[in-house]
């Protein structure tokens, strides 16, 4: 058959199409996946920015607030930098299409653009809606990402070439390198988030004290970070080989020591339970906070934010609002995985339940005791912040409301479970 | 590349998780037309050895080409050489069928008409003529294997690399494709192949790589047919 000389630009813009190609197929057909693990934070998220410039919180523009905005954007774009860069989950799959390492790079690194593109709109949102001029923070923004997004992808590229090579000598892995060889090999991408952090949150600064120069140097940063995202994938060519399985390899997490000890039915509070209710609620338990360790995760953002906005502005109505809004938007994402747990086990795992004589309501009490356990981590610390700073009466029902959603979800989640 | 040279070359391949070793030194050579199946229990290294050789395991020593190319230092080269079917094939879930098959297509830098030909044939094959518009999320699992075995063909790769390629495939697929097989090796293409029943590959494979976890062992000739007619539980690596 005849073959083309492959090229990376070629590649570059086969892999954009794809990308194009997935998001618009995970719109037209969402899965719940993408609807409780991406479109529903994104929602909190935005309510909470929304809040914040309704609630109107001092957000000057100068060095320090240059500064402010640009750890908050070069902060989320380093943390965000290794899953946009790495966590496709398709390199390998990719590399064995034979697709150019430089298009692999160069195609990550448009996806934290990407983000980065929203990040700084997002970032926007409360100055907006507190009636402030978006141009001065938007230069802030645009210059911060870019940096931040350039040097991330220097800092990756550099780091993956190091670990690829046999990891750093050296200081930098040091500390860590007698009890843990493997760690100390990636001790580079451990530490690259910095670069991008500091250098971006800086360039925020800068940007903040030049207001009057801040589009030249807007303009600049863009050049910056197209010219470093071509070095890096220049540089990380010759590192994917080694460093795209390594990825791999690095995402597998060996079994605690002891795991099974936890496994215990019959001790704490599952000895209030019948005996195979309780062995329900620790496999719910388990199998849900591994499958779903994004419910659980959920939890501590929205009772931060929630609480830290009662205790500062609980006598307002919009914050009550809010933190309404968003523990409700938690609970729904806490009742997709229980939903989900149900999805999982259609055709696959209910046959241990059914071999095993356990009847529909012990399913039923283990799944629902799992359900609104989980949903008390969030609804105990806000309801007593409401009890305390809201002024309202009505703590009581925030664990209600959590046993009315675990009921539902639990019932959805097995009839979803036994349906053909 | 000469038909004299080796399509795939091993030599002392080794390879460990922590502390637990996988790989001991493994070495082997595939010329044009030869076919190995490998063999073993559970756990004796038979993926392992298979992602070391394709790029998807980081060896911890020892040498690996493929149509003389290091498939770490040249992924893309080894890769032009290659079709490999994992264990768990990967898919995107968002593309349909003949959408997956296409991009593959692009991007292994194909001709559009023969790969549109070469894929229309390999559908109608393995009886996925009429599933080429069904999101490969929606597959069931010997369906989704059967897109991986058309994507691993498509470019008529000079080396065909198999890890439990049998597995969910039902029977009329699964003779289409130890035809599709034979006549790849007729060809003069070579094969490394993984599989549990041994007597699918009976008459297929000419040599044996038995991996268990005290070792490894290469059998040939008469030693391999005897291997393979003895009882499964009297099997011994050596």
């Amino acid at each position: 058959m005849t073959v083309e000389r492959s090229s990376t630009t070629r590649h570059f813009r086969q892999l954009l199409a794809l990308n194009a190609r997935r998001l618009s197929g995970m719109l037209r057909r969402p899965t719940p996946a993408f609807i409780m693990g991406v479109a529903l934070p994104v929602v909190v998220i935005l309510s909470a920015l929304w809040m914040l410039g309704r609630t109107g919180v001092p957000i000057a523009i100068g060095p320090a607030g240059g500064l402010t905005l640009g750890l908050l954007i070069s902060g989320t774009l380093a943390f965000a930098a290794y899953g946009a860069l790495f966590g496709g989950g398709d390199a390998l799959f990719l590399k064995r299409l034979g697709a150019s390492p430089q298009a692999i790079f160069l195609e990550r690194t448009s996806r934290l653009a990407g983000i980065a593109a929203a990040v700084v709109l997002g970032s926007l949102l409360p100055y907006a809606t507190a009636g402030q001029p978006v141009g001065p923070p938007f230069a802030v923004g645009v210059v911060s990402a870019s940096v931040a997004t350039g040097t991330a992808a220097l800092a990756y590229a550099w780091a993956a070439r190091a670990t690829a090579g046999g990891g750093p000598g050296g200081m930098m892995s040091a500390g860590i390198r007698q009890w843990d060889p493997a760690l100390a090999r990636a001790a580079p991408l451990i530490y690259a988030p910095l670069l991008p952090f500091l250098a971006g949150a800086f360039a925020g600064a800068g940007t903040g004290a030049l207001q009057s120069a801040a589009w030249p140097l807007g303009a600049l940063a863009v050049l910056f970070a197209i010219a470093a995202g071509g070095l890096a994938a220049f540089i990380f060519r010759h590192a994917a080989g080694r460093f795209l399985p390594q990825v791999s390899e690095m995402a597998y997490t060996p079994p605690p020591e002891k795991q099974g000890e936890r496994f215990r039915v019959g001790r704490g509070i599952s000895a209030l339970l019948p005996r195979r209710a309780a062995a329900v609620w620790v496999r719910d338990a388990t199998v849900g906070g591994r499958r779903f360790a994004w419910a659980a995760r959920v939890t501590w953002p929205v009772a931060v934010v929630s609480i830290i906005a009662l205790a500062r502005w609980g006598d307002a109505n919009g914050t009550r609002t809010w933190v309404v809004t968003a523990v409700g938007l938690a609970l729904v994402i806490q009742a997709g995985a229980v939903v989900g747990l149900g999805l999982l086990e259609r055709g696959r795992t209910r046959w241990i339940d059914r071999s095993t004589g356990v009847g529909w309501w012990e399913r039923w009490l283990g799944r629902w005791v799992w359900s609104w356990g989980l949903s008390l981590w969030l609804l105990v610390p806000v309801g007593l912040a409401w009890a305390w700073w809201s002024g309202v009466d009505g703590a009581w029902a925030w664990p209600l409301a959590g046993m009315f959603t675990a009921a539902i979800a639990t019932t959805v989640s097995l009839l979803n479970s036994e349906r053909a | 590349m000469s038909d004299a040279s080796p399509i795939l070359e091993i030599d002392s391949l080794s390879k460990a998780y922590r502390r637990r070793r996988v790989l001991d030194a493994v070495s082997l050579q595939l010329a044009h037309g030869q076919a190995i199946a490998v063999a073993g229990p559970n756990g004796a290294g038979k993926s392992t050895l298979m992602g070391c050789l394709t790029g998807d395991r980081v060896p911890d020593s020892g040498a690996v080409r493929i149509c003389t190319h290091d498939p770490f230092a040249n992924p893309a080269a080894a890769a032009a050489c290659m079709g490999f079917v994992p264990e768990n094939p990967f898919l995107y879930g968002e593309l349909t069928v003949i959408e997956t098959i296409r991009f593959v297509a692009e991007l292994r830098g194909l001709d559009r008409d023969e790969s549109e030909r070469a894929a229309s044939r390999l559908l109608e094959r393995f009886g996925l003529a009429h599933a080429d518009d069904v999101l490969c999320r929606e597959l069931s699992q010997g369906m989704g294997r059967k897109t991986a075995i058309v994507i691993a063909l498509l470019h008529q790769p000079a080396l065909l690399i198999l890890d439990e390629v049998f597995n969910g495939l039902d029977q009329p697929s699964t003779e289409v494709l130890l035809q599709e097989l034979r006549s790849h090796r007729e060809n003069g293409g070579a094969l490394l192949i993984s599989s549990h029943d041994l007597t699918l590959l009976a008459g297929l494979c000419d040599r044996g790589l038995l991996l268990a976890p005290d070792g490894w062992s290469l059998l040939e000739g008469e030693a391999w047919e005897r291997w393979q007619d003895a009882p499964v539980l009297s099997r011994k690596l050596s």
